[in-house]
């Protein structure tokens, strides 16, 4: 178990460190001189003053080699800051640290919504395996999966908002506004959960144990329970941690719609203004995230799964 | 003395009132015009984020003129007119000083007194920030002083006749002592305007009470708050769920939608603000005016306003807005005369088909990819051939400023730092212009512009900027196509609401839900 821990370890840091590069790197790809894009964010008039955006890529010190900027920022990253947004002046841990809170509360709620009816409804659908609630259940999830957000969002909106009046239709000041782009956000996830469970859950019980299980007189609903939940929740929870690393920063589109002050408008924003310390201090906290994340599941399929434990001695 | 008068003519206002004249069935608190009933809570929902912690110097001062939050010494009205607001008074005592009076009486939210040392200190400071504005800055201001308790002194490196229009940009906006201290803006009980900021809840919105000491009288509601909406449709989508009553900037892809609701108003006000499609002036084949003169004359904009912009935006007749004080009097929109756009070609010794262009549009701007596939049709008509290229503004920005395009579209605005076109003109259409992306560049106009910028009396300086107008159209410097509207929505029980030229005074005293 130890070298399996270290030997995870190391790969954590190593790719923590590749991450770092591409978090560095990517507010680098779009095209346009960074100073002119602040500049503009900030008095929105495209006519400026060459001497001012001069003035502005010396002081921001955007004329150095990009390697030195990026030693530089290495450096303030690994002393726990992310420098100052270009065009607010704010230390980017103000601006990225609440943000990914948001967007963490979002994301949970959506996939524990997703998760909620998806577990009951792919068992179901794996008992029940060719018949029409298998039928309906495969095609729900189907048609969930290819539902767009950009497409379910505004059309919630235009019923539980504005013709119903029954939830606000955008912002982020009290649980009810959670609801709706919860829903939103769940429904693609709903689909893949319900068809990996009922997948998973259909392969556990055609297993010898479950039928064995069943010989020694176990009640079938407990059988499900006892063995076949348990040993079909792995490739569920793998999608679950997927989608979670996912959303923190995936769910731009939810997010502009509903007017939330998450991840993903927040590096909307800043890429559109040009903000380069908030998106490498933004795509750094949420891929660093999605690494632990995945590392953290790896170690849980130990805990859930012994076999694997067992084969990293090897 | 300090009344100028520019006038983005108020006759560009329509009140769009939905659902009016169908027979008064429902009568849902009409109510004609007059006083509204005293308290009541508004929510207005805003475009722009604040993006630079309240910066004064940025566009976040105007998001907070438009809160009721912040004032300035002298006031824009939407007739554009300068009245007295923190200032009663001002004077041009010497070529390169000017006085403002204090108005007596004001006290700062916090209760501190609004003195000249305030004022002064307030000022100072926008011209002591890193990335100055543009209306005030080191350049255009030598500096500001108390010259005792109720005078502030103005000082400039050369006579400048636009000092009052200056301090009335939201950039010289007048905030207590306090709210310079920190590492940043404090906005919070620092204003002096009707409104008092109790809370800012970052990114989402900002939550004022009335300011019972307002100098201006009695505010009629009792809060408001500010929402930071940033998506078009969304704000349109508040609107129409009421749950907001003001909304700023709505698309005009909701406008038809938005005015068959009977609960709603709609109040579009033309925009200082131009669309051109700019001809690169620097070489072939828009070298030649002739050419240019032809573009003109086979492109249609009245039918990019009504295909495009459904409407609310106006044929433009040169740089400026028809109904402008810089507008030559009686300017119309170029008729197309596709027979005569063939016989400028002609004399130019072009043939048609040899035309072939690549035309630029951004597609920061939603309805630029329309305006570009119209044009490529009317030119296509001339037989000219139009190729269009999309992507962002930053990434096409190199190009154009290097001069290495045929043709662009742009959206500019043409009062960006005071309400007057002479900045513009010296940046986008003089030689040496830090912003002339036409590569227009003509000695004598050069001096035109410069000239014009001088004069000290308003109608004289306005009269040399319409004939400068009149002669950019004229040569055909670009071919410029309309001046969009801004298109505000109402709850129908909001009352004493006025859109803003400048987009300035959302919130204000007079302000009422009935």
């Amino acid at each position: 178990m130890l070298t399996f821990l270290i030997r995870r370890g190391m790969t954590l840091v190593v790719t923590l460190l590749v991450v770092s590069v591409l978090a560095f790197l990517i507010p680098y790809a779009g095209e346009g001189d960074p100073a002119r894009k602040i500049l503009r964010a900030r008095v929105n008039d495209p006519a400026l003053d060459p001497a001012q955006v001069e003035a502005l890529t010396k002081e921001l010190g955007l004329d150095r080699p990009l390697y030195v900027q990026y030693v530089d920022w290495l450096r303030e990253v690994l002393t726990g800051g992310f420098g100052f947004s270009f065009t607010s002046r704010t230390p980017v841990q103000e601006l990225v640290v609440p943000a990914l809170g948001v967007s963490v509360s979002l994301a949970l709620a959506a996939l524990l919504l997703a998760l909620v009816f998806a577990l009951p409804l792919g068992i179901w659908a794996a008992t029940a395996r060719g018949g029409k609630v298998d039928n309906a259940v495969t095609f729900m999830s189907q048609s969930a999966v290819s539902a767009p957000e950009y497409w379910v969002g505004p059309v919630m909106v235009l019923i539980f908002a504005r013709y119903l009046g029954w939830l606000p239709s955008g912002g982020w000041t009290g649980p009810a506004y959670i609801v709706l782009p919860a829903t939103a956000l769940a429904l693609r996830p709903l689909g893949y959960f319900t068809q990996v469970t009922r997948a998973a859950m259909s392969d556990v019980l055609s297993a010898p144990y479950i039928t064995a299980a069943r010989s020694r007189g176990l009640s079938f609903p407990r059988t499900l329970v006892r063995h076949g939940l348990r040993n079909s929740m792995l490739p569920v929870m793998t999608l679950f941690s997927f989608w979670f690393a996912g959303l923190l920063g995936g769910s731009v589109v939810v997010e502009v719609i509903f007017n939330i002050p998450g991840m993903g408008r927040l590096l909307y924003t800043s890429v559109i203004n040009n903000d380069v310390p908030v998106i490498q201090g933004g795509m750094m906290l949420i891929l660093t995230l999605a690494v632990v994340i995945n590392t953290v599941t790896d170690l849980l399929y130990g805990v859930l799964n012994p076999a694997i434990r067992v084969s990293s001695h090897a | 003395m300090g009344r100028v008068r520019w006038a983005v003519g108020l006759t560009a206002v329509t009140l769009v009132t939905a659902g009016c004249g169908m027979g008064g069935g429902d009568d849902g608190g009409d109510g004609g015009a007059g006083q509204g009933a005293s308290g009541g809570h508004v929510v207005y929902a805003e475009q722009f984020a604040p993006a630079s912690a309240w910066a004064m110097e940025t566009n976040d001062a105007h998001s907070l003129t438009r809160a009721g939050c912040l004032e300035t010494l002298v006031k824009y009205t939407a007739e554009g007119e300068l009245e007295p607001m923190l200032a009663t008074e001002w004077t041009q005592v010497e070529p390169t000083t000017w006085e403002f009076t204090l108005r007596e009486g004001v006290t700062f939210q916090d209760g501190t007194p609004m003195d000249a040392e305030a004022v002064a200190g307030a000022l100072s400071h926008v011209l002591e920030v890193e990335t100055p504005a543009r209306a005030f800055n080191a350049d255009v201001i030598a500096g500001v002083e108390a010259a005792d308790e109720a005078t502030v002194r103005i000082s400039t490196p050369k006579p400048d006749p636009l000092v009052p229009l200056r301090v009335a940009n939201a950039n010289a906006g007048i905030l207590a002592p306090k709210a310079y201290e920190g590492r940043q803006i404090d906005i919070v009980g620092t204003c002096t305007g009707p409104f008092t900021v109790t809370e800012e809840v970052p990114q989402q919105s900002l939550s004022l009470e009335a300011n019972a000491d307002y100098w201006g009288g009695e505010v009629t509601l009792d809060s408001a708050e500010v929402r930071f909406v940033i998506d078009g449709a969304t704000r349109a989508t508040q609107l129409q769920s009421g749950e907001v009553h003001i909304a700023k900037s709505l698309p005009v892809a909701n406008l038809a939608n938005l005015e068959g609701d009977d609960n709603l108003e709609i109040a579009q006000l033309e925009l200082a603000r131009t669309t051109v499609m700019l001809l690169n002036n620097s070489r072939p084949p828009f070298d030649d005016p002739l050419v240019r003169q032809a573009i003109q004359q086979a492109v249609d904009t009245q039918a990019i306003v009504d295909g495009v912009y459904e409407g609310a935006a106006a044929a433009a007749v040169g740089p400026f807005g028809p109904d402008t004080d810089w507008a030559p009097e009686g300017a119309e929109a170029v008729a197309p005369d596709l027979d005569e756009a063939r016989a400028l070609l002609d004399e130019a010794g072009v043939a048609p088909e040899d035309l072939s262009i690549q035309l630029l549009a951004y597609n920061d701007r939603p309805e630029f990819g329309d305006v570009a596939a119209v044009i490529q049709s009317q030119l296509g008509e001339l037989g000219v051939d139009v190729k269009i290229k999309g992507g962002d503004y930053a990434a096409m920005e190199p190009d154009m400023l290097s001069g290495d395009f045929d043709a662009a579209l742009l959206s500019r605005g043409y009062l960006v730092d005071v309400a007057d076109p002479g900045g513009y003109l010296l940046s986008d259409w003089t030689c040496e212009g830090g912003y002339n992306i036409a590569h227009y560049c003509d000695p004598e106009t050069d001096q035109q512009i410069q000239d014009a910028a001088a004069i000290e009396d308003t109608a004289e300086r306005n009269a040399a900027y319409q004939e400068l107008a009149a002669k950019l159209q004229e040569e055909a410097a670009s071919v410029f196509l309309l001046h969009e509207n801004a298109v505000w929505g109402l709850q129908g029980d909001v009352e004493g609401f006025q859109p803003h030229p400048l987009d300035y005074y959302v919130l204000t005293a007079d302000l009422a839900v009935s």
